[in-house]
């Protein structure tokens, strides 16, 4: 199977999975009752009134994850092709992926160090 | 060496052996009639499936309460003895206050302890079991009877009169042996007590009048006494001896007597320790601690 | 034995044998491959719900009977018909939409979620020449197409204008995050030894034997099947969906079809976990001991389907017996604790690589691999306890002097 068809074909699937992610929604649309009214309505708070608005700021903890996140993933996006390569590129490249995923692991050690993983 | 995480695979084994000893005991199950003992919680699944098997009364724990009920003691004439001395006890005690008793009276409209009616409305009973640990008699105790379920005239029949009430006191022995056992002991214990005390007295009181006859005798005797001696020595002497003697006799009179008195003291504390432990055994907090 | 191997490959055949006779040669030989895409979409289509409602009922009985209950047993035998019950349920239940969340947003959601959950199936070999699509990127299709959950996730809570559902999906934000990279790291182990991303690839790769019997495999797949199950939200790392704290997470406001769609997400995502562990690690479609006894005991669809649901219940097992962790906790479990292990993998797998292959590689490299990965792991989690623990005394046990006597 050629890629360009596995693509093709992968993106046939996703109508597919669009109109099956769809069908039951709107399928329920006949059968479900539509009884409306305020209470019901409400945002669910476990029965007391909403004080704040929930669309606001939030922890800058989230961030700083997501900033290490962003650094780990595009290193596991260079160290696939290696890893796919790794038999046929022999032990140099071994050794300099090993500096590679040395640098990548001062950077952890600099982040858990200075507290950057600590959940607070 | 200590593995961190060893704990979680400990765990997870744990669930795993719960998990095969269910199906294990299923299997083994099978041929029994499962409609019957409640399962000890060692291994198999422990429910009962409720409307389909049913746990028979008895097989639930011991310290298990549902509704109160009256004990009669049966007599050997065929009638029945009422524990309940409708003291009211309670009555007042019980926190939704659904208890009703009426006392019953005599032709001379005089009050005798005993219930004329007594009545528990058992959709109120909130199955706190106060009444039981209250009662002074051990005359209203806790049911097993769960199923209480009913079709017809609800209103009425969740109103429990003296007859639906009533059990023998075989039943509460075979419902709550331990309790029972304690209880009979305790009561064994007071009536022993109480004889003891009955004959210490009785003791007392033939000695104290044995000893008041001696004493009297003897001081009598010191009064004869005293003019033979006076006749014969040194009368001063003579008087002096006299009243030694007379003082000796009574103070042993009363030694005795005071030891007489003691001893029913003693077994009175007794009766009352034996009492006290007696309740602390009988009541379902005390054995839960247990 | 070969008909029963080829049992769906057959079907297919079958109901392609339709159009052939009905259309003329030339426009059924343009549109033959477009068709059979179509049936295998159908095929995965109908897995799909199937597996989901069989998990529910599955989930329940395990989990119930870890607890010593009986679970579903009302609905057909055994309980086999609640899940449809379930289903007919949620079908037929009102759709509230609160007022104050942004409908557009919060009606995509559970589409977002349950798309991917599907797709996932386009690249998983459920047995020889049973694959929907031969990727040669399969690895990062599963990666990238996973991580859409997340902004679903996203989605949902924060349409949703609800504490609990925002609080949740960030919680879920941050926690999947955190665990891809344990699992992008813990699958380069098993790139290096397959040479090839495609899953296909990687199963044929194990041939010569299952990938879990190495050290490196050992440990690339606690990784993964760990990071998996906190990737999917299942107990212990279901945090974002914690009922105790968040009510039900980022789905509070979401009832009736909507909320079932979250749920299917749910448990397809688990049990694509659970497959794609098997493919890269035992060995996918391969029967074990074909190469003992020279024959095939039994299909290799079934030998996928079984290899999974044994991981599956592993699954259920965890929530049957493991408490939720700590949001902090989890995050730290994920930065390190998986991922120190995880770059640990890789120069495990250089050497087993470099050593020569025979009874030597097997000795070797376990011995070695085997005390890193030990001494690891005693360092990592001896460094976590003492912080935990050094701070306070440990409260001793409550002294249990006598047990509850049971009446027979």
């Amino acid at each position: 199977m050629s890629q360009e068809l596995a693509w093709g074909s992968l993106g046939i699937l996703m109508i597919f999975a669009t109109i099956f992610a769809t069908l039951p929604i709107a399928g329920a649309f006949f059968f479900r009752p539509r009884k409306a009214h305020d209470g019901k309505e409400s945002t669910y708070e476990c029965g007391l009134h909403p004080k704040k608005d929930t669309w606001n700021q939030i922890n800058i903890q989230y961030y700083l994850f997501a900033l290490a996140f962003l650094i780990f993933s595009i290193e596991i996006l260079y160290v696939y092709p290696w890893a796919i390569n790794f038999q046929k590129l022999g032990p140099i490249a071994l050794l300099e992926m090993f500096i590679f995923l040395g640098v990548l692991i001062v950077g952890l050690a600099y982040a858990w160090r200075k507290g950057g993983l600590e959940w607070k | 060496m200590k593995v961190y995480g060893s704990s979680v695979l400990k765990g997870l084994l744990y669930t795993l052996k719960t998990f095969v000893s269910t199906y294990v005991e299923d299997f083994r199950r099978k041929g029994a009639s499962s409609n019957g003992l409640l399962r000890s919680h060692a291994d198999g699944v422990v429910t009962v499936e409720y409307p389909e098997k049913l746990l028979p009364i008895g097989a639930t724990y011991e310290r298990f309460r549902v509704l109160p009920m009256l004990i009669y003691d049966q007599q050997e004439s065929g009638e029945k003895d009422i524990r309940c001395t409708s003291c009211g006890i309670c009555a007042k005690v019980c926190p939704p206050q659904c208890i009703w008793i009426v006392q019953e009276t005599d032709e001379n409209k005089k009050p005798v302890p005993k219930p004329e009616a007594f009545y528990i409305d058992t959709s109120v009973c909130m199955n706190c079991g106060l009444c039981s640990e209250f009662c002074p008699f051990d005359a209203i105790k806790m049911d097993h009877k769960f199923d209480l379920n009913t079709t017809s005239n609800r209103q009425e029949s969740y109103l429990y009169d003296m007859e639906r009430l009533l059990v023998p006191a075989e039943y509460y022995a075979e419902l709550h042996p331990k309790a029972n056992a304690a209880e009979e002991e305790a009561r064994r214990l007071e009536a022993e007590a109480k004889a003891k005390k009955e004959a210490a007295k009785k003791e007392a009181a033939a000695k104290k009048a044995v000893e008041a006859k001696a004493a009297k005798a003897a001081a009598s005797a010191a009064e004869a006494d005293a003019p033979k001696a006076a006749k014969a020595d040194d009368p001063e002497r003579a008087a002096r001896i006299a009243a030694a003697k007379a003082k000796a006799a009574e103070a042993k009179a009363k030694r005795e007597a005071a030891k007489a008195a003691d001893g029913a003291e003693t077994a009175d504390a007794a009766a009352e320790v034996s009492e006290t432990s007696s309740e602390n055994e009988s009541s379902p907090k005390a054995s839960d601690e247990a | 034995m070969e008909m029963i191997e080829q049992l769906f490959v057959m079907l297919k055949q079958a109901a392609l044998a339709l159009p052939q006779a009905l259309l003329p040669a030339e426009l059924y030989a343009r549109y033959e491959g477009m068709l059979s895409l179509v049936i295998g979409i159908s095929a995965i289509l109908v897995f799909a719900p199937a597996t989901m409602l069989f998990l529910t009922w599955m989930e329940r009985k395990v989990v119930a009977r870890m607890q010593k209950r009986y679970g579903p047993n009302r609905v057909g035998k055994f309980g086999a018909l609640q899940p449809f019950a379930d289903g007919i349920k949620m079908f037929m239940k009102e759709d509230i939409i609160p007022k104050a969340v942004d409908p557009l947003l919060h009606s995509l959601a559970p589409m977002v979620i349950l798309i991917p959950a599907v797709m996932i199936f386009a690249v998983m070999p459920f047995g020889k020449d049973m694959i929907l699509v031969d990727l040669n990127i399969a690895i990062l299709f599963i990666m990238s197409i996973s991580s859409i959950e997340t902004i679903a996730i996203l989605m949902a809570g924060w349409s949703s204008r609800n504490a609990y559902s925002l609080i949740s999906s960030l919680r879920a934000a941050a926690q999947v995050i955190s665990y891809e990279i344990p699992l992008g790291f813990s699958m380069v182990a098993v790139l290096m030894m397959a040479g090839s991303m495609s899953t296909l690839d990687i199963v044929l790769a194990q041939q010569g034997g299952w990938f879990v019997l190495t050290p490196w495999g050992f440990l690339g797949f606690l990784i993964f099947f760990l990071s998996g199950a906190a990737e999917v939200n299942r107990t212990p790392f279901d945090v974002p969906e914690a009922e105790s704290e968040l009510v039900a997470g980022f789905h509070t406001e979401y009832s009736g079809m909507k909320f079932g769609l979250f749920y299917m997400a749910e448990f397809l995502g688990a049990f694509a976990i659970a497959a794609f562990s098997i493919t890269f690690f035992f060995g996918g479609w391969l029967d074990p001991f074909e190469p003992l006894l020279g024959f095939a005991i039994l299909p290799s669809w079934l030998w996928f389907m079984l290899k999974t649901y044994v991981l599956v219940f592993v699954f259920f097992w965890f929530r049957g017996t493991l408490p939720r962790l700590r949001v902090d906790l989890l995050l730290n479990f994920a930065w390190k604790y998986l991922l120190p292990m995880a770059l640990l993998n890789i120069p495990i797998a250089a050497l087993w690589f470099y050593l020569p292959a025979g009874p030597i590689r097997w000795v070797a490299g376990w011995a070695i691999g085997g005390s890193l990965i030990f001494g690891m792991h005693q360092l990592l989690t001896y460094h976590r306890v003492k912080k935990l623990y050094g701070r306070y005394e440990r409260p001793s046990r409550p002294v249990v002097t006598e047990s509850v006597p049971l009446k027979s």
